[in-house]
């Protein structure tokens, strides 16, 4: 009986070659765009995990308080609370540091800037990696040992083995070589491929070890991750109260517990809530279970297309239903034999999907920067998540047309000749309905995604900055003097990295009534503001005509410089409207205990380089040379190679010795919003693969209903119905569908993308013109997809459509 | 009414070219009501499509309403066929989708006629005497409720010329007696009617009889 149903519905298969092919290879996509985003998700959550024990490895983190202001977190702490940790609190039962740091490395003519771990000795017994040479635990005893990744050691070495030979750092220190580490798979969140021990005197863990604050120090720097081991038994909820006090008992801040510990499994630290100073990029859980949702509603999409076509089918065989029925069939004969026809189609549909897999995962490895694999035939779940995938989909998609086909009476069907299946179509249109309306909402995503990400990138920048290039190096020396003297160079100005946003400082500073505020601090340069075309918008900029406006170089001489202050600071420090504000006292006190009140001299628009995610927030700025340290360059545009060539040139000259690091702005805001840019891409891939596989489903649903209104038509056409009436009826029809989804898909996407623009501090409107466009686009994808068998069909000869009955 | 002069109809399939109407020639006038009679198979039914405007004859001449059609565009055949054609099919052919009386109304509403539509359906529905079935589906209906209904739809839109293509072929006799007055009815009242039937009672209706046999016209027989 089984080769008899198999013959039926290759048969049956083959008679039908458009709907099999439309069939297939429609769930074919689906599936292979479920298992892609599958794999992604799974490597998602796998993050560390290749760590042994990872789960039980703790980072700790610290989240500041300002009082009025948005908690800040960091996933670093300071470097002398490690030991004080383990001291403390006695469930610990085992603590590690690494500082992050990048420094010049050079073994004979290769030289790099790379980043280094500065690291504990016991490092090794955390982290545990597997070694390509040398032996881990005893790789960073000495203070000049150095390990690296076996990537770093083909850069530097061009070997596998360079154990014993020695690299310099900052071409002064040479370290050796002890281990050589596997290179890391791609779902990790360490930054750097070198660690070396802290123990090194000239490092800067070595340094902060030096010099360890008091318990009554007001200075917190949070530079180090610290990885710490619990006592087995001990959940990490037992030690959250120790966490939470233990900042106030080592730091005396105002408020005392400004800044809470707290820590995070090494497993979860990629999809926890992003901190600063992370190890790496981290990605927001939020974003992973939307790409998962994605996935299933794609893989639901090729599933209704599925069911629709096989049920639109099924009222063809109404007749071979009646004639095995008549023969003796039972209703669980049909059931069988009709749900074994899905499976078939949809194990062809897996087997398309799997190459379509194989061929497509290099494309997106190569895409989102990882190494997943999808070695099914060595992992057994994941090829059992396959075939329960393939149970599922067959089950689902194929049991509803059995069950209604397998209903048919024969008596009924065999003498109408066809079966009424009125039911089917109105679960087909609801289908339809669905499929619109997950892929009009997908098209909304995509465009409020790319219309933010383009707003990220021009509209949100309230700077000029175009042809921008940021160099890190020591201002006010015969390096920007040379810098200047190129002709590709239209000008040169000074900044610390927090003025910029690219780092972040804050200050407490006392007003006049008393009041102690936190601001955001940026130290700048004379003519900073001038290079980015920033006017003030009260008082006047800093300017070397008083020689009072710049921080003084004694480091004896009263700390007063005038302050300029931006927009978002005039409301918070109680100022009525920017001019109230000039003249006006505060005491910056973050610096040194040597402030004395200044005077504000000027107040500016709110600007940052900071992603639009964050707010800008109220700043406050002064001329503060010795803190600047990098090089704003604008070139003028024209011969950017040459240009870039001479400041390569003066950097070797000039410049300290080390490589340069350089980096246009705009590349700064390309890998600020990567993750958005990422986003935008993924959605729109994602919705046109949802508009191909439902314009597939659409067209062999046209096809069929075309096939199935054919007597219609031919009525419609005797009773004087043209080509044009005809071809009118036919859209209509598959366009209500796509009108109704408006329904679904606009309050549902609406309310998402809300959500979503609600992570960004700054962030676009909601405009209907882009809900009307989504919805425009899928009704003409639409059209456009059933218009060549209506045409066919509107254009018959009635009598043709008559002779059919 | 309508005149034809050597129409032929040929089927070709891959392999064998088929004549289906063979130098048929004859004149319908205004108001007149003609049976065709003739075996399965001898070409009424094309002979009807013809007629009807549902299909053009491969060669020879015809004139509707003073006008040469056999040749004419699809355009124009659909503009005749809105103007003056209603037609009434053995398997009644109503849209299964639309009710009683939607299914009157789609010889309405090609036609562009807007005025008394609703007035006009139910009179339309009262003649055939189906009014109170005007709300129900066509499976709901009898067959010769049906084919009452594809009467009604025929007559609503005042055609000058009925084309009844066995028409009380799948009725009992009572329903196809019936289905003959309306028709009678209509001819009485000045429309063309051109009935095909194996009905010999049914033909004595008629004015005019034309007997068919493999694509010829044999006899014509005048009352």
């Amino acid at each position: 009986m089984f080769r008899h149903y198999l013959t039926a519905a290759l048969r049956n298969l083959a008679r039908n070659k458009l709907y099999a092919a439309i069939n297939i290879f429609g769930l074919a996509v689906g599936f292979a765009a479920a298992i892609l985003i599958g794999l992604y998700v799974r490597d998602e959550f796998s993050y560390n995990r290749w760590v042994p024990g990872a789960d039980r490895i703790y980072n700790v983190y610290s989240i500041a308080n300002p009082p009025g202001r948005p908690p800040m977190v960091l996933d670093t702490t300071d470097a002398d609370f490690a030991d004080l940790l383990k001291l403390e609190i006695p469930q610990i039962r085992e603590t590690t540091r690494i500082m992050p740091i990048s420094h010049s490395l050079r073994h004979g003519s290769v030289e790099a800037m790379q980043k280094i771990y500065w690291a504990d000795a016991n490092v090794f017994s955390f982290l545990i990696m597997p070694v390509v040479a040398g032996d881990l635990q005893s790789a960073l005893q000495h203070p000049d040992s150095i390990v690296i990744t076996r990537k770093m050691a083909r850069k530097f070495f061009g070997s596998d083995n360079p154990i014993g030979k020695t690299i310099e750092i900052d071409r002064a220190h040479p370290m050796q070589v002890t281990a050589v580490l596997e290179d890391y798979p791609s779902n990790t969140t360490l930054a750097a491929e070198i660690f070396a021990s802290g123990k090194a005197d000239f490092s800067y863990l070595a340094d902060r070890d030096r010099h360890r604050p008091s318990s009554s120090s007001g200075g917190y720097e949070a530079s180090v991750h610290v990885l710490l081991r619990l006592r087995p038994g001990v959940e990490p909820g037992e030690i959250k109260p120790a966490l939470e006090s233990f900042f106030s008992r080592h730091r005396k801040f105002n408020p005392p517990d400004m800044i809470k510990l707290g820590i995070v499994p090494l497993s979860e630290v990629h999809l926890y809530p992003a901190g600063m100073v992370e190890m790496m990029p981290p990605n927001d859980r939020a974003t992973v279970y939307a790409v998962a949702a994605i996935g299933i509603l794609i893989l639901l999409i090729a599933v209704f297309n599925f069911v629709n076509l096989m049920t639109a089918r099924a009222s063809r065989r109404a007749v071979e239903v009646g004639v095995r029925k008549a023969a003796g069939a039972s209703r669980g004969n049909l059931v069988i034999q009709f749900v074994g026809e899905a499976m078939l189609y949809v194990a062809l549909s897996m087997i398309v999907a799997l190459a379509l897999v194989e061929l497509l995962l290099p494309v997106m490895n190569a895409f989102l920067g990882r190494g997943i694999a999808f070695d099914y035939w060595r992992e057994p779940w994941i090829l059992a998540g396959i075939a329960i995938l393939m149970m599922a989909v067959g089950l689902l998609a194929g049991a509803y047309p059995a069950f209604v086909l397998s209903a048919f009476r024969p008596g009924v069907v065999l003498k109408a000749g066809k079966a009424k299946t009125g039911r089917m179509r109105g679960v087909r249109g609801m289908l339809v309905v669905m499929q619109f309306a997950i892929l009009i909402g997908m098209i909304i995503a995509a465009g409020v995604v790319y219309s933010q990400t383009r707003f990220a990138f021009e509209g949100a920048i309230r700077l000029d900055k175009d042809q921008v290039l940021l160099i890190e190096g020591p201002c006010h020396t015969a390096l920007e003097q040379n810098l200047r003297a190129i002709s590709g160079v239209r000008g040169v100005a000074c900044t610390s990295p927090t003025s910029l946003g690219l780092e972040v400082n804050q200050t407490p500073a006392v007003l006049s009534d008393g009041r102690q505020v936190f601001l955001f601090r940026g130290d700048v340069d004379f003519g900073l503001f001038e290079f980015y075309g920033i006017k003030p918008v009260a008082g006047r900029l800093f300017s070397e005509k008083h020689s009072a406006d710049a921080v003084s170089s004694d480091p004896n001489a009263p700390w007063h410089p005038a302050l300029i202050i931006n927009e978002s600071a005039v409301p918070m420090l109680g100022f009525a409207n920017p001019q109230a504000a000039i003249g006006k006292m505060i005491k910056v006190t973050g610096e040194t205990d040597k402030a004395k009140p200044s005077e504000v001299v000027g107040v500016v628009p709110d600007f940052s380089l900071k992603s639009i995610r964050d707010e800008i927030g109220p700043t406050v700025y002064f001329v503060n040379p010795a803190r600047n340290r990098y090089l704003n360059v604008r070139l003028t545009g024209q011969q950017i190679p040459e240009t870039l060539a001479a400041i390569d040139r003066v950097w070797r000259l000039s410049g300290p010795p080390k490589p340069m690091t350089r980096f246009f702005l705009d590349e700064h805001m390309q890998n600020l919003y990567l993750d958005m840019v990422r986003q935008g891409q993924v959605f729109a891939i994602f919705a046109g693969l949802a508009v191909l596989i439902a314009s597939f489903g659409l067209f062999g649903l046209s096809a069929f209903t075309a096939e199935q209104r054919t007597k219609e038509i031919g009525i419609r056409k005797a009773m004087g119905a043209d080509t044009r009436d005809i071809l009118h009826l036919l859209l209509w029809q598959f366009a209500k569908p796509v009108l109704w989804a408006n329904l679904i898909a606009w309050p549902v996407a609406g309310y998402l993308m809300h959500r979503w623009l609600q992570g960004f501090a700054y962030r676009i409107a909601l405009s209907p013109w882009l809900f009307l466009a989504a919805s425009g686009l899928a009704l003409g994808i639409a059209l456009l997809t059933v218009l060549l068998h209506s045409w066919l069909v509107a254009r018959a000869k009635p009598v043709t459509a008559l002779r059919y009955e | 009414m309508l005149q034809l002069n050597n129409v032929c109809k040929n089927y070709r399939t891959t392999e064998v070219e088929t004549r289906a109407l063979a130098d048929i020639s004859f004149e319908i006038s205004a108001g007149e009501f003609v049976a065709i009679m003739g075996p399965s198979g001898c070409g009424k039914s094309t002979l009807l499509n013809i007629l009807g405007l549902l299909d053009q004859p491969s060669s020879g001449s015809y004139r509707l309403a003073g006008e040469e059609v056999a040749k004419a565009s699809e355009h124009k055949l659909t503009a005749i066929r809105r103007a003056l054609i209603g037609f009434v099919f053995q398997s009644f052919n109503l849209i299964d989708d639309l009710t009683v009386a939607e299914n009157v109304e789609v010889a309405l509403i090609y036609r562009k006629d807007k005025s008394r539509r609703k007035q006009r359906i139910a009179e339309a529905l009262e003649r055939v005497g189906i009014a109170h079935r005007a709300k129900h589906r066509p499976q709901q209906l009898s067959g010769g409720q049906q084919q009452r209904v594809a009467i009604a739809r025929a007559l609503v839109s005042n055609p000058k010329l009925i084309l009844a293509d066995e028409p009380t072929g799948n009725l009992d006799t009572a329903n196809g007696d019936a289905v003959m007055g309306y028709l009678t009815g209509a001819a009485k009242a000045g429309t063309t009617v051109i009935m095909v039937t194996h009905s010999l009672v049914h033909a004595a209706a008629a004015q005019r009889t034309i007997k068919l046999l493999d694509g010829h016209v044999v006899s014509e027989t005048k009352l």
